[in-house]
């Protein structure tokens, strides 16, 4: 099935797989799913694969065009929605 | 920037299709809300036109066989319906099972990202050949049972073949793939309830939809019948478990409309299977065949020219 989940901060409900550029995540206790934006699944990606946030957001910073600052908070905010969609657990968000 | 996570409802409906199945349908789903300008949602590839039934109303019925198609030119076609942004693909007959290379074919497609189908008769699809299938990344199984009652199905498949596709229904399920019934209607049937006791029946057994056709003869169906159908589908299962060619509330047909496309074992292609005027060859690539099938006004590409001038 889906991409491997090397961080344990996704949920366990959650199966994912990329689908051209973007990423598909289901959850497959409330049968809904999410379709990320490239932006989504640059981070996406690299949070999966268990990269820390801060270098999330220095590839993100440098790929985009961006300030570390604003990559930063963009990243941040990006898990934050997804924590409180249930697809990460929130503890465990580093 | 925007990191942009949208949601929709993946859910199935009875039954429990494996999680990988589960994320493959959720995929899919995102790709179709995102074709690229008239590419159709599914490619149908007819692998074979042999078949190991002679169901009386099938079209085929009375053609000799010709060859199947050949691996390689089937790992091009899958290949460009990839790279052209189709999103699935759906292996079809004659009967699939019956060709030498299918759990290869369906890993080929599943590989290339595609969501990936097969149509059947479901007479030799058991429990093993169905696990096999969805271990190659088989999603779905579209399984033809064309009545609720055995002596309506035997009638068109032959003694035996109703208790057949009945276990292949249940193989399928136990395998962790999504079924649905594939059923062909006669007019005749539209006012008998039929649908309604189909509808019924596939829920029953597990079934997750009903895909509904229309007895197409060789000279070419009814023009008012595909409309008719579609009504008397949403009558009988408001809940869109079953479907026909025309949605509801629309005038053209999925061919028509440009969203499937189908290529038989020689890479001739058509709008549909049920198609009567075939379009072109496969060969030289399929995104010129993009954008659906303009039939004359009021009329199904499953007409032929000869009906429709008859009906002016």
């Amino acid at each position: 099935m889906g991409e491997a989940r090397k961080n344990k901060a996704i949920s366990e409900s959650v199966s994912w797989r990329k689908t051209g550029e973007e990423a598909v995540l289901l959850d497959l206790e409330t049968s809904e799913y999410y379709s990320l934006n490239d932006t989504g699944t640059f981070i996406w990606e690299r949070f999966a694969a268990g990269r820390p946030l801060s270098s999330i957001s220095e590839e993100l910073a440098a790929e985009y065009g961006v300030s570390a600052g604003q990559a930063a908070r963009d990243a941040e905010a990006f898990l934050k929605d997804l924590a409180a969609l249930k697809i990460l657990n929130e503890g465990d968000v580093k | 920037m925007s990191s942009g996570a949208k949601d929709g409802k993946g859910a199935p409906g009875p039954g429990k299709p494996s999680p990988r199945a589960l994320l493959e349908l959720a995929a899919l789903k995102a790709r179709l809300l995102k074709l690229p300008e008239g590419a159709p949602g599914t490619l149908y590839i007819a692998l074979t036109s042999r078949c190991d039934l002679s169901c009386r109303h099938c079209k085929y019925r009375s053609s000799p066989p010709g060859p199947d198609m050949p691996f390689g030119e089937l790992r091009r076609l899958l290949e460009n319906a990839a790279s052209s942004g189709i999103p699935r693909a759906a292996f079809f007959g004659g009967e699939p099972l019956l060709y030498p290379r299918l759990e290869q074919a369906v890993r080929l497609a599943s590989g290339l990202g595609l969501f990936t189908q097969l149509d059947t008769n479901g007479q030799t699809l058991d429990a093993g050949r169905a696990g096999e299938l969805a271990s190659a990344g088989l999603s779905l199984a579209t399984i033809s049972l064309h009545s609720a009652e055995e002596a309506g199905h035997d009638a068109l498949g032959g003694p035996g073949s109703f208790r057949k596709a009945v276990a292949a229904v249940s193989a399928a399920l136990r395998a962790g793939l999504f079924v649905h019934v594939s059923s062909c209607f006669f007019s005749a049937g539209l006012s008998s309830g039929e649908p309604g006791r189909l509808a019924a029946f596939a829920r029953g057994l597990g079934a997750h939809g009903v895909r509904a056709l229309l007895y197409s003869p060789p000279e070419g169906g009814s023009a008012r019948l595909p409309r008719r159908l579609s009504r008397t589908l949403a009558k009988a299962a408001p809940d869109g478990f079953s479907r026909g060619c025309v949605r509801p509330g629309r005038r053209a047909c999925a061919a028509a409309a440009g969203e499937i496309l189908f290529t038989d074992a020689e890479l001739n292609v058509k709008s549909c299977p049920y198609a009567v005027r075939p379009l072109g060859k496969a060969t030289a690539g399929l995104s010129r065949f993009f954008g659906g099938e303009r039939a004359p006004a009021g009329l199904f590409p499953c007409h032929s020219p000869g009906r429709s001038l008859r009906r002016r």
